[in-house]
């Protein structure tokens, strides 16, 4: 063996040592979590649910402003409003941001909700591009519509943020359905737990192949395209026994955009969404631990998972492979704007656990995975390998990956049992294990292509084709 | 350097071949276990069904005179069979005596009472969660040691429980807010609410030195038409706490009496931007010519917050209320224009 070659076989054996390293870490850190959440979800379980108020004491019930930034929505926007407008709770108040939508979508809501111009001054505590316009419904004396330039989804959150007038106010997309009940739901932790609870995260559902009449989900059902179904698989597993468990411990660095309850005033005094970031949900959890630290506050960052809100996934790789390439930038700046909390012990468990479990696994995740496919075969091609090993090495991560995922399945099926449908379990259980040939090596290309683009600062928010809730897949 | 990690790769080797075994059996047995479950919860739905028609049946069996347990024979003490009868029971038209008596004739009422004294924290909890739905039935002494339990959500599902009696035990009151943390206040408060405490619970928590206590107690005097409780928060809205000077003259507001409007007058130039706004909010719910004058002045206050409530309670007092923003206009013209719209769509 030359100089050359023994430096690259030192340095495979070397990449392989830490492969392996990595990956009896990683997969100790999700056992941990797994377990983690089987506590955390028996408890939530054997927890008595408890009536807030009642008629007239409901005039004490915190008063929660519902922010719903809108870019290009025509197709969901009406939808998804109705379903709104049918939450079960007393102190509502309906905010729609059209984000400069180049569609429809202002006319939609302007002709099912009869708006009418109103002024509306505010105080403004955020900064957020500037509003064309104010809109009140005559129908609906809730909903307040602002219109303005685009900035991009945390702007139009700011803008609402801006225009609230409530203690507590939840984001959520344009494009989902959220349950009557869960407003409520969200509600009672802010209200009834011991610790000040600032943020509280409900579960995100696949809404595609459910069977919607309304704007109401009255049956759950998994779709039929690959696509779709094997996301099902994931957002059980990542909201599951991901946000469960690491809620249990209050290092959740992450409260899904899609659908989050924060205190306003907290939010507005960090200075609301930041705006040059795709992934303005985790920041804002991030920044409100941070901030919350600083102060030497005793406080609870919390996810339950009764609440759901049901979101349109995409159905087409294309559209998908965007989706999670954003989602990558999105954590990659996250990490980035907030790196000094990472690993501080000033931060407690969400600076010693949470962020270093994001940054090391999640974030560099594909970075390991991708070049460990590459180095495997580098190495299977000079003869450097111990074939049976790696073969073995191969079969032990398939496991894993597919442990965990009937793990959630079995976590979802003692505890909320939403898919009624014995063919839907088991086409969620095939998936389980479908999902690790050639999905899992496609979604980790996705991320790593994510995380480069984070380096060359290249990547916008995406194109997200939307379909009306209403569709054949529906 | 390259021995040494070597020798690592094959310190590891002979762990890998036994964790594969393992693991490979955990998830056959998982997925055996998986399809099983889901098997059994097939016909869930199915044995639910039936499980709500035998009780359904019960229930109407015994509206006719017959004994429920000559029909269904002795069920066993199972938790979820006392969850169904309870569930059933809310649904049905019995009188509540019937429903007590029905509950008892099966034993579980004696099960949950012996319950309440568990060892294990969410046993207790869930007894009292069944016992709450028959107030009044016999629980209360192990309800008041229930409110001071050392689980917190025994606590809670206690504190639910007591918002339903008919007969409240005698409590006292700064005890009972002392064994929850401050967070929860406002739960409390709206709980104690239903039970529409008097001035004898409510004395010493407003005469107390803590302004949580008095804050709590101006809360829970914003009863509807409780007269007796204006002069007592009228002295509130002097507090040297801000907190208190704004939940008493919510309380005011709520109570809604012609009385309360001198004193809405003096928190109206209350130095504290949070008195002013809660005095403009609360001005909505005294429908008379003086409420009109003050809000009329915090219409030009220097607040905004305190302005924007102000023209908001100006909506609600229909055509006068609109003459009132009309003279304001001028210099608030957006809030007015607002205010206008929601006027005339109340």
């Amino acid at each position: 063996m030359n100089i050359s070659n023994d430096i690259l076989f030192g340095f495979v054996l070397f990449y392989n040592s830490l492969v392996l390293l990595y990956f009896f870490s990683i997969n100790t850190g999700y056992m941990i979590l797994l377990a983690l959440s089987g506590f955390e979800l028996r408890f939530h379980l054997k927890r008595r649910r408890t009536t807030i108020c009642q008629e007239e004491t409901c005039e004490l019930a915190p008063e929660v402003a519902i922010l719903v930034p809108a870019y290009n929505e025509e197709q969901t926007i009406s939808s998804s409003l109705s379903s709104l407008q049918e939450l079960d709770y007393p102190n509502l108040e309906l905010i729609v941001v059209n984000d400069g939508s180049s569609d429809e979508t202002l006319k939609e809501i302007k002709e099912k909700f009869k708006l009418i111009p109103v002024a509306r001054e505010v105080e403004e505590t955020v900064e957020c591009e500037k509003v064309k316009g104010v809109y009140k419904s005559v129908s609906d004396e809730r909903l307040l519509v602002v219109d303005k330039e685009n900035g991009g989804k945390a702007d139009a959150l700011n803008a609402g943020l801006n225009y609230s007038r409530s203690e507590l106010f939840l984001a959520i997309d344009a494009d989902s359905l959220v349950e009557k009940e869960s407003l409520y739901r969200l509600v009672e932790p802010y209200m009834t737990r011991e610790t000040n609870v600032v943020g509280i995260g409900g579960i995100v559902r696949v809404a595609n192949g459910c069977r919607i009449e309304g704007s109401e989900v009255k049956e759950a059902r998994t779709p039929g395209k690959l696509l779709p179904l094997i996301q099902v698989m994931e957002y059980i597993r990542a909201f599951l026994f991901g946000r469960t468990g690491w809620s249990r411990i209050n290092s959740l660095p992450i409260i899904s955009g899609a659908f989050g309850l924060f205190k306003t005033d907290l939010v507005r005094q960090i200075g609301g969404y930041r705006t040059d970031t795709v992934g303005e949900d985790m920041d804002l959890v991030v920044r409100l631990h941070k901030h919350l630290r600083n102060k030497g506050e005793d406080y609870e960052i919390s996810f339950i998972p009764d609440p759901v809100c049901w979101t349109q996934v995409p159905s087409s790789r294309k559209v998908l492979s965007r989706q999670r390439n954003r989602w990558q930038r999105g954590l990659a700046e996250a990490l980035t704007y907030n790196w000094k909390m990472i690993g501080n012990p000033k931060y407690g468990s969400i600076g010693l656990l949470g962020l270093p479990f994001f940054f090391l696994f999640e974030l560099l995740g594909p970075v390991v995975e991708i070049s460990g496919y590459a180095v495997f075969l580098v190495s299977f091609f000079l003869g450097w390998i111990n074939l049976p090993f790696a073969i073995l090495f191969i079969t032990l991560a398939l496991l894993y990956g597919i442990l965990l995922s009937v793990s959630s399945l079995l976590l979802e099926e003692f505890t909320l049992k939403r898919y009624k449908n014995p063919f839907d379990r088991v086409k969620l259980l095939g998936m389980a294990f479908l999902e690790n040939f050639g999905y899992r090596q496609l979604h980790a290309l996705w991320r790593l292509k994510g995380l480069i683009d984070f380096f060359r600062k290249s990547g916008s928010w995406g194109e997200m084709t939307r379909e009306s809730m209403e569709s054949k897949d529906n | 350097m390259i021995e040494l990690l070597q020798n690592f790769q094959k310190g590891i080797e002979p762990f890998v071949v036994p964790l594969v075994i393992a693991l490979a059996g955990l998830l056959f047995f998982m997925t055996v276990f998986y399809v099983l479950v889901t098997l059994f919860h097939v016909n869930q739905r199915r044995r639910l069904k039936k499980k709500r028609l035998s009780w359904q049946k019960a229930i109407r069996k015994y509206r006719q005179g017959s004994n429920p347990k000559e029909i269904l024979g002795d069920r066993d003490l199972h938790a979820g069979h006392r969850d169904d009868l309870v569930e059933e029971l809310r649904l049905s038209s019995l009188p509540p005596a019937s429903k007590l008596e029905l509950y008892r004739s099966f034993g579980y009422y004696d099960r949950d009472f012996s319950e309440l004294s568990s060892k294990t924290w969410w046993k207790r909890g869930q007894a009292l969660n069944r016992l709450k739905r028959f107030p009044d039935s016999g629980f209360q002494n192990e309800l008041k040691s229930l409110l001071y339990d050392s689980s917190h959500e025994v606590r809670l599902v206690a504190l639910d429980a007591l918002s339903r009696l008919k007969k409240v035990p005698k409590l006292d009151p700064i005890e009972l807010f002392e064994s929850f943390r401050e967070e929860l206040d406002s739960f409390l408060v709206i709980k104690l609410l239903y039970l529409k405490p008097g001035m004898r619970f409510i004395e010493p928590l407003v005469n107390s030195e803590k302004q949580r206590f008095r804050r709590c107690g101006a809360v829970l005097m914003g009863q509807p038409n409780k007269v007796s409780f204006v002069p007592v928060l009228k002295k509130l809205t002097v507090d040297e706490k801000v907190s208190v000077r704004t939940k008493a003259t919510e309380s005011l507001g709520k109570i809604g009496e012609k009385q309360s409007i001198p004193a809405m007058e003096r928190t109206s130039k209350d130095k504290n931007p949070a008195v002013r706004e809660a005095t403009a909010k609360s001005l909505r719910k005294i429908r008379e010519e003086g409420s009109l004058k003050v809000l009329g002045k915090l219409a030009e206050d220097d607040d905004f917050l305190t302005r924007l409530a102000a023209f908001q309670s100006l909506t609600y007092f229909g055509e006068e209320g609109r003459e009132v923003i009309g003279d304001h206009w001028s210099n608030n013209r957006e809030l007015a224009r607002e205010a206008i719209f929601e006027s005339y769509q109340r």
